[in-house]
């Protein structure tokens, strides 16, 4: 589960990137949901975007990246790999900041389908 | 185990006296606190054995189970026999009043419970309590015996004669208990240490339990002595020598595990028990630097010795006992929660969960669920507990305890009894043994009281919105599994109002509610959270939108909402008259993948008389915008502005059910007064001439139908004239006449009934002042404006007349005016008008002290066109001491037509105008000051003579002036030339000045001049100068 999470705390982008193999529904949202505390205690104090790990929940793990303009880039996932979902994070910003300079979307709104294509070859390189 | 070690006093007997004892040991200041064993005569405790011989010993295990526990509860560190005078329920009998018996009895208890601490350093004392008996005398006599006899210390017996509290025996109990107790823990430690160094020495083999063991217990009797350093060093002596490569290899990882475990809490125990910090925190003391830092350290070293405990003990999920390893997690994890929720705030780092005990907590409820899972949910689980049960049952065993710590308990007959199940090792029985034991649990009120501890700590101490939101879903979740519905309601309810945007949380939360609605008849609830679901299009909707119609059916509903139902609402134009219509554009959009009709739309503003109701009903369709506009007028005057506050849609399926979509709106406009509709303007010649016919027209045009037309012209009396001016002798005190078109005076105004076209109104006026007339017209009307809007209007107006002389007048003094002197006054009057008029009187008339005996008579003086008269007026004025003060009028008689006499009756016609002119324009004024000279008449060349000057003050008034001689060449002037002076009131000043003439003739002496203000008098007079 990846979402994007934008500066009210609303759900901006979700997609499901196979990084959780059971299945449990809405759980792995609130899971993200409630891990934004952390985040948002986290993210002043860190010098770097990348937070890694920032919250466990039974089995699985929560890894935070935060942009410079506050968008939180959240991924659930059951095994650790540290650099895959770092690499990912980094790819899916520069992702970002392109669909938002696309004059023709809010992303704040709705992604382009573009980016929703590269998400998921981003997530395939790095991830799976 | 308890988190704070503390000495134990064993009071024997004396149970009236327990409560008192017991204030004195516990309430007693931080660092000098005992715990206490209450116990009677009858009691035994175990005696020590002989000290152990290391040949050949063979250590079991590291430490016996129950040695805390014996450490803690039966043995006593010191002991208080309490004797009771008078005869408590559980003291001896000391009744015979033979005190050797008395004293027999004592010290035959006084020496049993010596034998029984035998070979420990217990400090026994014996408190007698009289009560109400009155043999103290005596005894204070026997004590000393007592004490001899039963080698009791010096300051080991108390007298207690009424209260435990009275006097200084309460401080010399505390002491000596205090130091019994710590002098006995000191005893252990150092038995402890020979006993070590002997095992040392003796042991042949490996050690290391033994090690281990001794460590720990010497920690355990340094904590008790409250020596907390020395405790932490034994302690993590033990705990590292655990971790020792050659343990493993002799102790099972179970028993390591548990002695860590053990051992670990210890640590942290102590190294979080700040008792003096914390009692100055709650005394609202601020703590200094280095004790804010201690604290910190503390509180670090602790979690970070929790965090490597868990990472080196961690019990591996086996699968016999999966809950081993959640069952682990959980009781450290609270555990610890626990401890540090003893701490202050000030340890606790926003950004650092593992300082907030709500952490903890919440891991802990987290793992009592997990263990819940794969225990009381999980059918295989219950199936082995109840084949166990079975087994046990049958074949009558008992659960037995192991002698050592971390060891397995096992299966037996008889608890004292050696192992007898054949066929099973020891780690399948002690298996069967958790796996019932496990069942025995009640993890449902566990993880639920661990939930409420970290949901309290994350909404109160470090509060974290969203952290709160997952642990009340936790908790509803717990709830449902209860039973207890309404309680998970409760909580799921509140979450759903938190998460917006989190569709996926909401879309699971939403189907929990709304079956639980449904399920519980909470028809309200059932639609609000099926709109909500409508509004994050649920899987579901179509199904959703269907039932909601029905419930709407087939109940009396009517619901207040937000949401689904969007509009926007906008004013056709920003500002708007009074009067006029406006028009109110809304546009809906429906939100919903569904159609929604019939809708009603209502209208609420910020003036309620504008609210309208169900004023439309419109049909949406999911994604079109359907636009309604609202027209009004306001007819409200003194409204400034309109906002439209909400807009109320209200969805209506069924007769008497409804949704009423409330949507917010601050639309306004701005209101101002309705604009004039009509435009006067008016026409008359620059200026009119005073007593003469002045035409004035008002030119009227209207912009819309109007009737009832009055109009009203008044002088605006804001700017009354106060100078005097020219005006026409009248008899009534009104300066001008208007007359309607009737020719009637105007006094009520005109009315005009109706006028729809415009009209011009031509007024005759008469003007008797020269002035500027300043009128105000008033304009009232009634607007027919369309067929609807009919309203009062009211305007006022300024109208500006300047009236004057049909004729000019020039007044000129021909002399300078001086009292009682006749003066001339030249009077000029010229006509500078095309018409000619005719003179028939000029005079004047005094209104202060002077006169003028003559006046001029015409017979219809024709004066024409540019031709003027000039006449010459002898005055004189009486006043001496103000001449110049002169009041008066110039009155002058005069017609436009020759045949009229002088009349002053008026009409409509030619008439004969006494017009009343002030005098003014002073063409000189009288000097104040006479000024005298005296000199001769003739002198010869170089000769010096005198000229006197005299300057007399004519006034009552202290005058200042300047005498100036001006310079001649025909004399030489000695004296001053150019003096200041001042003259009293009706006073002289005399200036002589010396002359010498340096030619000869009739020469001009020099001027003499005299300034006064502005103005100069000279005089300058002529001599003959002789050769």
């Amino acid at each position: 589960m990846f979402l994007i999470i934008g500066k009210n705390d609303v759900p901006m982008y979700e997609a499901s990137l196979g990084t959780v193999k059971k299945d449990i529904g809405h759980l792995n949202q609130f899971i993200i949901h409630a891990a934004l505390d952390i985040v948002d205690e986290e993210a002043p104090l860190s010098s770097n975007m990348y937070l890694k790990t920032v919250d466990k929940f039974n089995d699985l793990y929560v890894s935070a990246y935060v942009t410079a303009a506050n968008i939180r880039l959240m991924l659930v996932h059951d095994t650790k790999n540290e650099d895959g979902i770092k690499n990912f994070f980094i790819e899916v910003h520069e992702n970002i900041v392109k669909a938002m300079t696309n004059p023709l979307f809010d992303v704040f709104r709705n992604f382009p389908t573009a980016f929703d294509a590269k998400v998921k070859q981003s997530a395939k390189k790095f991830l799976i | 185990m308890m988190q704070n070690l503390r000495p134990i006093v064993t009071v024997i007997g004396g149970q009236r006296l327990l409560e008192s004892i017991t204030k004195l040991v516990i309430c007693n200041s931080q660092d000098q606190r005992m715990d206490y064993e209450s116990v009677d005569f009858t009691y035994n405790f175990d005696t020590r054995r002989d000290a152990k011989s290391f040949d050949k010993y063979n250590p079991q295990g590291i430490l016996k189970l129950s040695w805390t526990t014996k450490c803690r509860k039966f043995i006593p560190a010191c002991i208080v026999l309490v004797f009771d005078w008078c005869g408590g329920v559980d003291s001896p009998i000391l009744e015979s009043p033979d005190w050797k018996h008395k004293e027999a009895t004592i010290l035959k208890h006084v020496r049993k419970f010596k034998e029984q601490c035998k070979g420990r350093l217990v400090k026994i004392c014996v408190l007698c309590y009289l009560g109400s008996t009155n043999e103290e005398i005596i005894l204070e006599e026997k004590l000393s015996q007592l004490k001899k006899n039963g080698e009791i210390d010096s300051k080991g017996v108390f007298l207690v004669k009424h209260k435990l509290e009275e006097g200084e025996m309460p401080g010399k109990i505390k002491k000596y208990l205090w130091d019994g107790c710590i002098s006995h823990y000191k005893d252990e430690i150092d038995r402890l240490k020979k006993l070590k160094s002997r095992a040392h020495k003796e042991l042949s083999g490996n050690f290391m339990e033994i090690q281990i063991r001794y460590n720990f217990k010497m920690g355990f009797y340094s904590e008790l002595k409250q020596d907390k350093d020395l405790a932490l060093n034994f302690y993590k002596k033990a705990y590292k020598e655990l971790q020792d490569p050659t343990v493993n290899q002799i102790i099972l990882l179970d028993e390591k595990r548990s002695v860590a475990d053990l051992i670990v809490h210890r640590i942290q125990c102590v190294l979080l028990n700040l008792p003096n910090l914390l009692s100055k925190l709650v005394a609202n003391q601020a703590l200094n630097s280095n004790e804010k830092q201690l604290l910190l350290d503390r509180t670090k070293e602790s979690i970070g010795l929790f965090k490597s405990h868990i990472l080196t003990y961690k019990v591996s999920k086996n699968i016999t006992c999966a809950f081993e390893y959640w069952k682990w997690l959980g009781e450290h994890f609270s555990r610890f929660g626990t401890l540090l929720e003893s701490m202050p705030e000030e340890v606790y780092e926003k950004d650092n969960f593992w300082t907030h005990p709500g952490f903890y907590f919440q891991a802990a409820g987290v793992y009592y669920i997990m263990r819940m899972k794969v225990t009381v949910e999980d059918t295989e689980f219950l199936q082995s507990v109840v084949n166990w049960q079975g087994f046990i049952a049958n074949s009558s065993l008992r659960i037995k305890d192991p002698v050592f710590l971390g060891k397995p308990k096992t299966l037996a007959q008889h608890p004292c009894e050696a192992d007898v199940v054949e066929g099973m090792s020891l780690s399948d029985q002690s298996n069967i043994i958790k796996i019932l034991e496990e069942a025995e649990i009640k993890h449902l009120p566990i993880a639920l009281e661990y939930l409420f501890r970290a949901l309290k700590f994350y909404k109160t101490l470090v509060p974290m919105t969203k952290i709160c939101s997952e642990l009340s879903y936790m908790l509803a979740n717990l709830y449902k599994k209860k039973g207890d519905y309404n309680t998970d309601y409760a909580y799921k309810s509140e979450i759903v109002s938190k998460i917006d945007g989190w569709e996926m949380i909401q879309e699971g939360l939403l189907d929990d509610l709304i079956s639980c609605a449904d399920n519980s008849q909470k028809v309200q609830d059932l639609i609000q959270y099926t709109l909500k679901a409508l509004e994050i299009h649920h899987k579901n909707s179509d199904l959703m939108f269907e039932k909601l119609n029905n419930t709407l059916t087939g109940n009396l509903i009517q619901i207040n909402t937000c949401g689904i139902i969007k509009a926007k609402a906008k004013f056709e134009v920003k500002n708007i008259t009074t009067y006029s219509p406006v028009v109110l554009n809304i546009s809906f959009t429906n939100t919903l993948l569904c159609s929604l009709s019939p809708i009603k739309v209502s209208l609420f503003f910020s003036d309620p008389s504008f609210n309208c109701e169900n004023f439309q009903t419109i049909s949406l369709d999911p994604g079109l915008n359907k636009k309604i506009s609202y027209k009004f007028v306001i007819k409200s005057l003194s409204l400034q502005e309109l906002v439209l506050l909400k807009i109320i849609a209200r969805y209506e399926p069924a007769d008497m059910s409804w949704i009423d979509f409330e949507i917010k709106t601050h639309t306004k406009v701005l209101v101002t007064a309705p604009t004039p509709q009509l435009s006067p303007t008016f026409n008359h010649l620059p200026f009119a001439l005073i007593g003469e016919e002045h035409i004035l027209t008002i030119n009227l045009h209207p912009y819309s139908e109007l009737s009832s037309l009055k109009i009203m012209i008044y002088e605006d009396d804001r700017n009354p004239s106060s100078q005097k001016s020219s005006c026409i002798l009248r008899n009534f005190p009104n300066n001008y006449m208007i007359f309607n078109n009737e020719n009637m005076i105007l006094e009520d105004g005109i009315f005009i009934s109706h006028i729809t076209s415009p009209q011009t109104l031509p007024l005759k006026t008469i003007f008797y002042q020269e002035k500027n007339y300043s009128f105000k017209v008033k304009f009232s009307y009634t607007v027919h404006k369309d067929h609807d809007i009919i309203y009062n209007s009211e305007e006022v107006y300024v109208l500006d007349v300047s009236a004057q002389l049909p004729f000019q007048i020039l007044m000129k003094w021909m002399s300078i005016i001086e009292p009682l002197k006749p003066i001339v006054l030249n009077i000029q009057i010229t006509n500078d008008f095309p018409l000619a008029f005719y003179l028939s009187k000029i005079a004047l008339v005094a209104e202060s002290d002077w006169k003028c005996e003559e006046e001029k008579k015409y017979y219809n003086l024709k004066v024409a066109e540019g031709n003027w008269i000039s006449e010459y007026f002898v005055v004189k004025v009486l006043n001496i001491e103000n001449a110049c003060n002169i009041d008066g009028f110039l009155l002058v008689t005069w017609s436009r037509d020759k045949n009229v006499q002088d009349s002053l009756i008026e009409s409509n016609g030619s008439v004969s105008n006494i017009c009343k002119i002030p005098i003014v324009g002073f063409s000189s004024v009288v000097f104040p000051l006479d000024i005298e000279v005296i000199v001769g008449s003739e002198f010869f060349i170089g000769q010096v003579f005198e000229m006197i000057v005299v300057i007399r003050n004519k006034t009552k008034l202290d005058l200042e002036a300047r005498i100036v001689i001006e310079e001649t060449m025909w004399f030489l002037v000695g004296g001053g030339e150019n003096a200041k002076f001042e003259v009293k009131g009706v006073g002289e000043k005399v200036f002589k000045f010396c002359l010498v003439g340096v030619e000869a003739g009739i020469k001009d002496l020099p001027k003499v001049n005299v300034n006064l203000a502005e103005v100069t008098r000279s005089w300058q007079g002529k001599v003959m100068i002789l050769p």
